[in-house]
């Protein structure tokens, strides 16, 4: 059977880029006057909080712990969503310091204060495209390690 | 900054109208918006040449809608001006009217509030694209989170948003014009439909079509005339989070007031009254946890008290102080340009001594509170 190259790509440029060392960072915007941040990151150079034109771009780690979480159950209505239902959506905020609204990885397991990490899925597939968007799960490093302890 | 002018004009309520709320296939938001307009204005006992300006909310009846409700009534000459400012549509409109009448720029003023609803849950664009993209649109999730949040802090159960179910429900089968006029039972609403967790169908409010008119003047002419104490909007304070507006909250500049006590403090001040001066309250139940934090967050009662108070039937019609009297958003249904107006039209009810079976005991001062994407937050204070 041919394998057929499909193409991936972003729901929106400017979420995220891929580091040398092949992990997704979320990108966004910091007030180098009060220490506020953004995301996604912001386009007009004026911070919201103090407002100064003060603001430059940053890479949050995708790193962070989830606040809460709900299953969504129904379809989103407008037509504007192309992803799975029911998913998973909560609050994360990341070890930098801010709170964003994210889907969480289908897990049962996950729970409200849980460390997580980004990633980057698919989140439907579009013609030959595969659409593309963050996501957190439940951080990997932690999990293997409450195992190793619990053996 | 607030400045008091000895020149401002009081301002009254005299006359005001809703037609029934639910699904009217075939009936047009025109023919809903003009009944209310012909009956608000018999109620008032005035003429329609005698109106000097209309406020028209609306949220999704497209490009001058409230010139075409005003059109089937038959234009005048006079200012129409469409007010589309989400679920607080009304109380904007509300709010515009009173105003102008107080500033002594009019003084006779229609506001008025319609909707046909779509169908499904409500598509808000109160969000970026992205975010609409990604599904973080559903207003009954974004709900849940602030519910989740809720829980954590104050300890509140899902039998106590069900209570809220049950107690408006019971508001609402003694409203003729609400959607729904059936009771639930705390099982019904814990066994309906999960929507988001922990949100069921029955914590939800229902859709609905519905116009509300209103006519303001400064010169009332019957006793019947209710005075507007005060009428305030308040749009979004930095740092809040408002999750049904794809907002969360700022972790280190966290502000010292909410939207929701903003709007309310001012609205006391303005009004020469505070929280305990006031014996009836149209809360915001969009979602039923809403209305207590809700009532909470406008000063009623300590943060995480309105669970334990709801128990006690301290907000039922024979509480000391009730709370959504004509069943709520969760009874009369979500037509959103006219909800906001519909809680007001409840409040001047109740203090003119017409609410029916729904009747309080003698009230004389009442509060009507919106919000919703955007942000909003909008008080609106009346007194007998």
């Amino acid at each position: 059977m041919a394998n057929i190259e499909r193409k991936a790509i972003p729901i929106m440029d400017g979420l995220w880029q891929m580091e040398a060392d092949d992990n997704p960072h979320l990108m966004g915007s910091r007030c180098r006057a009060c220490g506020e941040m953004f995301f996604p990151r912001k386009t007009l150079n004026f911070c919201m909080h103090c407002h100064k034109e003060s603001l430059e771009e940053i890479l949050f780690s995708g790193k962070g712990r989830v606040l809460m979480l709900t299953k969504v159950e129904r379809q989103p209505a407008g037509g504007f969503y192309k992803g799975e239902v029911p998913y998973t959506y909560g609050i994360v905020q990341l070890d930098e310091g801010i709170n964003i609204f994210s889907q969480l990885v289908d897990d049962s397991t996950l729970s409200a204060d849980e460390r997580v990490e980004m990633v980057v899925v698919k989140l439907y597939e579009e013609d030959e495209h595969d659409v593309m968007t963050f996501k957190f799960k439940a951080d990997s490093t932690l999990r293997e390690g409450v195992r190793d302890d619990g053996e | 900054m607030m400045v008091n002018n000895a020149q401002w004009k009081d301002v009254y309520v005299q006359g005001t109208y809703t037609t029934k709320w639910g699904f009217f296939p075939g009936v047009s938001t025109s023919s809903m918006g003009a009944e209310a307009i012909v009956a608000a204005l018999k109620d008032a006992q005035i003429k329609w040449g005698e109106v000097d300006a209309v406020f028209a909310g609306s949220v999704y009846q497209g490009t001058a809608s409230g010139h075409r409700v005003v059109g089937e009534v038959g234009f005048t000459g006079i200012p129409i001006v469409n007010v589309e400012n989400a679920c607080s549509s009304g109380a904007t409109a509300f709010r515009l009217a009173y105003d102008s009448i107080r500033l002594g720029q009019y003084k006779t003023v229609l506001a008025i509030g319609f909707e046909k609803m779509p169908r499904g849950p409500i598509p808000s664009t109160a969000f970026p694209s992205w975010q609409l993209a990604m599904g973080f649109n559903v207003q009954p999730a974004n709900y849940a989170l602030e519910t989740m949040e809720y829980m954590h802090q104050y300890g509140a159960t899902v039998e106590d948003f069900a209570r809220v179910s049950v107690k408006n429900r019971r508001n609402g089968s003694l409203n003729p014009n609400a959607r729904f006029q059936k009771d639930v039972t705390v099982e019904e609403v814990l066994q309906s439909a999960m929507v988001a967790s922990p949100l069921r169908l029955l914590n939800c409010c229902p859709l609905a079509d519905g116009a509300v008119a209103m006519i303001l003047t400064n010169k009332p002419t019957n006793d019947r005339a209710i005075r507007v104490a005060s009428s305030v909007l308040a749009s979004g304070v930095y740092g809040e989070e408002s999750y049904q507006s794809g907002i969360t909250a700022s972790v280190h500049h966290y502000p010292s007031e909410g939207i929701v006590e903003k709007s309310a403090r001012e609205a006391y001040e303005k009004a020469g009254c505070g929280p305990e001066d006031i014996h009836v309250v149209q809360a915001y139940d969009s979602m039923g946890p809403g209305e207590l934090w809700d009532i909470e967050k406008l000063g009623f009662c300590a943060r995480g008290a309105a669970p334990e108070l709801l128990r006690e039937g301290v907000f039922d019609l024979t509480g000391s102080l009730p709370v959504n009297t004509d069943g709520g958003l969760l009874s009369r249904g979500h037509p959103l340009g006219a909800t906001a107006l519909a809680q007001i039209h409840e409040i001047v009810l109740q203090l003119r001594g017409e609410a029916g079976h729904r009747q309080v005991s003698d009230p004389k001062v009442g509060l009507a509170h919106a919000m919703g994407a955007g942000p909003n937050s909008a008080v609106t204070i009346l007194q007998r």
